[in-house]
C-alpha cells in the first residue's frame, strides 16, 4: 500500500503546486485526497488542523511579527539605518556594508526575512541609488542579508525547528548568534568588494555631533534587541513572553517616545500582522497534516531506514543532505521543509549522535538561502516588489551573495562548534 | 449611499478583519499581563494559555480568510505563470476549485467535530469551559475562508480580458496589496 | 467481513516505557496468535492525534485510531466519570487501585465507554504520580505554599494544587521541560517509572515526594465498529492478548514499586527491567526521596477534602460510591 499511497500523496502535492494553488492548499489537499483513498481516518483533518495552530510554543510567532511591524511603522528602522548610513555611509563602498550592518541587526528585532526586505528595503535601496548605487545591487544586498532573519534570533523558523524537534527555543535562539553573524561577514565583505571594484562612492561626510545626534535618537530602536534577546538569555522571559514584551516595547516607543503612531495605524497594524502570521501559520497547520498522513501511510520509516542503510560517511551523508535541501529550498518555503522531513531527520540524527541544536541552525541556514534562490525566493520577491525590478534584474545580482551564504552554510555545516559554543559557555545543555 | 448602507457595505467586506484585530490585540494584552502579573503578583494566570492558543486558532482562519481576499497566500507561480493567458486564466479557477474544495471538506468535519464535542458535553482542560466556544471557529473560519475564494474566483470570473494578477484596490490597503504582496509572503 | 491490512494503535509516551512496551507487547501477542491475520501498528508518541492528547477519545470513536492504549486523565475532558482516578489521595495502595479497576466501579464505566462507542479489553497503569521540585524537600501540605507546578491540564489537578496552597500552572510537556531548566516553574507530578526517569527529572527536580496523591491507570480499547468487523474466533484471541499484555505492561510500571509482587510476574514471564529498585536508583543519583508521615498524609488528605466533596458530584455519586464499597472489599 505504502508505495501507490505515497506516489498519490507526492503526486497531487507537486501538481496542485504546479497549477498555482497556495503551498498551504496543495500540502492540505493532497493529504486529504491519500487519507480518503486509504481510509486512514478522513476526521483527523479538523483535529489536526486545530491541534497544529494552538501549540504555546508558537504564539511567539505572531507576537515576534507583530512586534516587528509595530516597530517599523514606529519609525525605528528608520533611524537606525539614519544612524547607521552617518556613521559608514562616507566610506567607498560604506553604504552597502551600512546596509549588512543594518539588515543583520534588524534581523535581531524581525523573525522573517521578507518583513526585514520590507521594513529596510524602502528606506535603504533609493537611498543607496541616489548615490549611484545600482538599483538591482542595492537590492540584491538587502535582500540576501535579510535571509539572516531567520537565523540571527528572534526566528520564527527557529520556534517551528523547537517546536518540532522538542528543543528548547532559548536554545537555538542562542545557537544561532554566532553563524547568523559568520554567513553575515561573508556577505559584508562581498557587498564591499564589490562596491570598491565597481567604483561606488560614498556620501557626503558628517559632523561628529550630527552622528551623536542620529545615536541618540536611534537609541530606543538599538535598546529592543538587548531586551528581547537579553531577557531570554538571562532567563527572564520564555521566547513567548519576549515577543509578548516586545510588542509594548514597540507601542510604548512608538506612542510616548516618538509619537509615530496613531490609533489608525495601529488598527492597520494589526490587520497585516494578521495577514502575515495566517500566511505562516495555514502552511504551519497544513503541513503537519501532510506530514501526518506521510508518516502514518510508512513512508517516513521507509526512508529513514533507507537512509540509514546507506552507511556511508556521516560526512558525505551531510553534504548530500544540503544539496538536496538547497533543491528543495528553491521551490518551497523553510516551514514546509521542516515539517515535511523532519520527521525523517529526526531519528537520523540520533542514529549518528548528531547534535539537534546544531542540526536546526545548520538546516535554518540553509533555508535561509532558499529564500534568495529562484523561483520561489521571499526576499528576492519582495526586494524586487519594493524596488520596482524584475526577479530576473535582482537575481542577475544576488547570485554572488547566494554563492557566498553558500561557502558560510558549508562552515556552519562542518563546524559544530560555532552554533554550539556559545548556548554551551551560557550553560544551557 | 447612506453613511449607514457604507457601513454595513464595509463590514461585509471587512468583518474577518475587524474580529482579527480585535483579537490580536487581546492576545497580545493577555500575554504581557501574565508576564507582568508572574513577576509582580508572583501569581500567574493559569487558564490563559487555553484562553491564548484557542484565539491564535480564530485569529489563523480569520487571516487565511483575509489573505485570500488580498491573495497573498505563498504559491509558486513560477510555471503557471509562463502559460498563455487563457490557460493562466483556467489554472487559477481550478487552484481556486481547489482551495475552496479543501476548506469546504475543512467546514463539514469542523462541524463534526463541534457536533460530537457538544453531544459528548465536552469541556476544555484548564478553563473547563464547553469546548465547542473554540472549536466552532474551525467551521466559521472556513466558511469565511470560502466565501472569500468564491468572490476572488468571481471577480476573476468577471475581469475578462483584463490583466491577470490585479486585485481590486481597496482603499484601506494601503499596506496590504493585492497579488505578490508584501508581507504575506511567508517567513 | 473482511480484515483491514494494517490496525492503528495510539499510544501517548514513546516505546521505551511500561506503556509503550505494554501496548507492542499486545501488538506482538495478537499479531502472533492470529497467525498474522491482525496486524496492529503501534502509533507512539502520540503522532495518531498530533500531539493533542485530549482527542485521543473523539478520534478513537471516529475511527482515526482502531485501538488505543490510554490514560484515564487524557479521556476525563469528554467523560468525566473517569475523574474517579484523579480524586486526589483516593487509593492508598495497589490493592484498592485493583479492586475498583476489576471490581463494579470498573465494570460502570466499562459500561458506559461501551455506550460511547468505545470497547475496554483491558486496564493497564501509568503509575501513581508523585511530586518533584527544585526548591525544597516537600514533606507536609505547608512545604508546598507558592511552589510553582506544573500540573496536567485538567481542571481537578488545578483545584487539588491550589488546596494545598501551591501554585498550579497548566503547560504542555514540551513546553514545561524548558520551564523547568530554567527555573520558571518549580514542580511537576508524573509517575516516577514512567517520566521521572527517562527524562531525567533528578537532573533539575531533586527533590521527590513519594506521596501516592493519585494513580492513572490505562485503559486497552478498540472501536466498537471495528471490533464487530472482526470475526468471533478472532475477537476472543484478541481479548486474551490485551488482558495477558497488560499483566505484563502492569508489572513493568509496577517493577521495584510494590511488596515485589512485578518482579515476581516479570521473572514469571521471562521477562526483566532495567531498574529493578527505582527508588534505590534515584538516591544513588543524589535525589532525596521523601515518604512523608502518617500525620503528614493525613494533613495531605484533610487540605484536599473540599476537592473530593466538589468533584464527587461531577464524577458521579454512584460511580464513587461503588468505588469505595470496591475499595472495602478488598480490605
Ligand atoms: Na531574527
Ligand atoms: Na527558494
Amino acid at each position: 500500500m505504502s508505495e501507490w499511497a505515497a506516489a498519490l500523496l507526492v503526486g497531487s502535492f507537486a501538481l496542485l503546486l504546479l497549477l498555482r494553488a497556495p503551498i498551504a492548499v496543495a500540502l492540505g489537499l493532497s493529504s486529504v485526497f491519500t487519507i480518503w483513498i486509504y481510509d486512514l481516518g478522513i476526521p483527523v483533518l479538523s483535529y489536526n488542523v486545530w491541534a497544529g495552530i494552538a501549540k504555546f510554543p508558537l504564539l511567539a510567532i505572531p507576537f515576534f511579527i507583530l512586534a516587528g511591524v509595530i516597530m517599523e511603522k514606529a519609525g525605528m528602522a528608520g533611524r537606525i539605518v539614519h544612524f547607521i548610513r552617518l556613521l559608514v555611509g562616507h566610506l567607498p563602498g560604506g553604504l552597502a556594508l551600512a546596509a549588512v550592518g543594518v539588515a543583520l541587526f534588524w534581523g535581531a528585532v524581525s523573525g522573517s526575512g521578507p518583513a526585514t526586505v520590507a521594513a529596510l528595503g524602502t528606506i535603504l535601496i533609493p537611498g543607496m541609488a541616489r548615490v549611484g548605487y545600482d538599483r538591482a545591487f542595492a537590492t540584491a544586498v538587502v535582500a540576501a542579508t535579510s535571509e539572516l532573519s531567520i537565523v540571527i534570533p528572534p526566528s520564527i523558523a527557529l520556534i517551528v525547528y523547537g517546536t518540532l524537534t522538542s528543543q528548547s527555543v532559548g536554545t537555538l535562539f542562542v545557537a544561532g548568534v554566532v553563524p547568523g553573524l559568520v554567513v553575515g561577514a561573508l556577505l559584508g565583505a562581498l557587498a564591499l568588494v564589490l562596491s570598491i571594484r565597481r567604483g561606488y562612492g560614498g556620501e557626503e561626510p558628517t559632523q561628529p555631533g550630527q552622528v551623536w545626534e542620529a545615536f541618540k535618537e536611534a537609541g530606543w530602536g538599538l535598546l529592543a534587541p538587548v531586551i528581547i534577546l537579553g531577557g531570554i538569555y538571562g532567563g527572564v522571559f520564555t521566547p513567548t513572553e519576549a515577543a509578548a514584551v516586545a510588542v509594548f516595547y514597540g507601542l510604548f516607543v512608538g506612542l510616548v517616545v516618538y509619537r509615530s503612531l496613531s490609533l489608525r495605524s495601529l488598527y492597520r497594524t494589526l490587520v497585516e500582522a494578521t495577514i502575515s502570521t495566517s500566511v505562516i501559520m495555514i502552511v504551519v497547520t497544513l503541513a503537519g497534516i501532510f506530514s501526518w498522513t506521510a508518516s502514518t501511510i510508512g513512508v517516513i520509516d521507509r526512508v529513514t531506514q533507507a537512509i540509514l542503510a546507506l552507511d556511508g560517511s556521516p560526512l558525505l551523508l551531510l553534504l548530500v543532505l544540503n544539496l538536496f535541501l538547497l533543491v528543495v529550498g528553491m521551490f518551497l518555503d523553510a516551514i514546509s521543509v521542516y515539517y515535511i522531513f523532519l520527521p525523517i531527520f529526526i531519528p537520523v540524527m540520533a542514529h549518528l549522535g548528531w547534535n539537534p541544536i546544531w542540526f536546526g541552525i545548520m538546516m535554518t541556514v540553509n533555508l535561509a538561502l532558499g529564500q534568495i534562490t529562484p523561483p520561489v525566493a521571499v526576499n528576492l520577491y519582495m526586494g524586487a516588489h519594493v524596488a520596482g525590478l524584475s526577479l530576473e534584474e535582482v537575481w542577475r545580482e544576488v547570485w554572488r551573495f547566494a554563492a557566498a551564504a553558500a561557502v558560510g552554510l558549508l562552515i556552519v555545516a562542518y563546524v559544530p562548534q560555532l552554533s554550539l559554543w556559545l548556548p554551551w559557555a551560557l550553560g544551557m545543555r | 449611499m447612506s453613511p449607514l448602507r457604507r457601513g454595513l457595505g464595509w463590514l461585509a467586506d471587512h468583518v474577518e478583519e475587524a474580529i482579527a484585530a480585535a483579537v490580536l490585540a487581546v492576545m497580545a494584552g493577555v500575554a504581557f499581563v501574565n508576564v507582568v502579573t508572574r513577576y509582580l503578583v508572583h501569581y500567574p494566570l493559569a487558564f490563559t494559555e487555553e484562553l491564548e492558543v484557542s484565539l491564535f486558532v480564530w485569529l489563523v482562519l480569520l487571516g487565511t480568510a483575509m489573505a485570500f481576499r488580498h491573495d497573498a497566500h505563498l504559491k509558486v507561480v513560477f510555471f503557471a505563470d509562463r502559460l498563455p493567458p487563457a490557460w493562466q486564466r483556467a489554472v487559477r479557477l481550478v487552484a481556486s476549485g481547489a482551495s475552496l474544495l479543501l476548506f469546504g471538506i475543512l467546514l463539514v468535519l469542523g462541524y463534526r467535530q463541534v457536533a460530537d464535542e457538544i453531544l459528548l458535553g465536552v469541556v476544555t482542560e484548564s478553563l473547563g469551559w464547553p469546548s465547542w466556544v473554540f472549536t466552532s471557529g474551525l467551521p466559521v473560519g472556513a466558511g469565511l475562508v470560502g466565501i472569500r475564494i468564491l468572490q476572488s474566483s468571481w471577480r476573476l470570473i468577471r475581469q475578462q480580458g483584463e490583466v491577470l494578477g490585479a486585485v481590486e484596490p481597496s482603499a484601506h490597503s494601503g499596506d496590504v496589496r493585492g497579488d505578490g504582496d508584501p508581507r504575506g509572503v511567508g517567513l | 467481513q473482511s480484515l483491514k491490512p494494517e490496525y492503528k494503535l495510539s499510544v501517548v509516551p514513546g516505546p521505551n516505557t511500561a506503556w509503550g512496551m505494554g501496548a507492542q507487547r499486545f501488538a506482538d501477542l495478537v499479531r502472533e496468535r492470529t497467525g498474522g491475520r491482525v496486524n496492529i501498528k503501534v502509533y507512539y508518541s502520540g503522532q495518531l492525534f498530533a500531539g493533542q492528547q485530549t482527542n485521543e477519545f473523539l478520534l478513537l470513536r471516529r475511527g482515526v485510531a482502531d485501538f488505543t492504549l490510554s490514560s484515564t486523565i487524557n479521556w476525563s475532558p469528554q467523560v468525566p466519570q473517569l475523574n474517579l482516578f484523579s480524586l486526589p489521595f483516593f487509593f492508598a495502595d495497589y490493592t484498592e487501585v485493583d479492586a475498583v479497576t476489576s471490581g463494579e466501579a470498573g465494570r460502570r464505566i466499562e459500561e458506559l465507554l461501551g455506550k460511547l462507542g468505545v470497547r475496554v479489553l483491558g486496564w493497564g497503569e501509568n503509575g501513581y504520580r508523585e511530586l518533584s521540585n527544585s526548591v525544597r524537600p516537600v514533606a507536609r501540605p505547608e512545604d508546598l505554599r507558592g511552589l510553582k507546578v506544573r500540573a496536567v491540564g485538567s481542571p481537578i489537578f488545578i483545584d487539588t494544587f491550589q488546596a494545598l496552597g501551591a501554585n498550579p500552572v497548566a503547560m504542555n510537556w514540551s513546553e514545561a521541560v524548558t520551564a523547568f531548566q530554567q527555573g520558571i516553574v518549580d514542580g511537576q507530578e508524573n509517575p516516577v517509572t514512567g517520566i521521572y526517569i527517562p527524562h531525567r527529572l533528578w537532573e533539575v527536580h531533586p527533590n521527590l515526594t513519594i506521596w501516592h496523591y493519585t494513580l492513572d491507570p490505562l485503559l486497552l480499547t478498540v472501536n466498537e465498529r471495528v471490533w464487530q468487523g472482526l470475526p468471533e474466533d478472532l475477537r476472543q484471541v484478541i481479548a486474551q492478548a490485551a488482558v495477558d499484555a497488560m499483566v505484563y505492561e502492569k508489572a513493568v510500571a509496577r517493577a521495584g514499586l510494590d511488596d515485589g509482587a512485578a518482579l515476581a510476574t516479570l521473572a514469571e514471564l521471562g521477562e526483566q527491567v532495567e531498574v529493578t529498585d527505582p527508588l534505590g536508583f534515584l538516591e544513588g543519583q543524589g535525589v532525596q526521596v521523601i515518604s512523608p508521615t502518617s500525620e503528614a498524609m493525613e494533613a495531605f488528605r484533610k487540605a484536599t477534602e473540599p476537592v473530593r466533596a466538589k468533584w464527587r458530584a461531577t464524577i458521579g455519586e454512584d460511580l464513587v460510591t461503588a468505588a469505595e464499597a470496591d475499595k472495602a472489599s478488598a480490605r
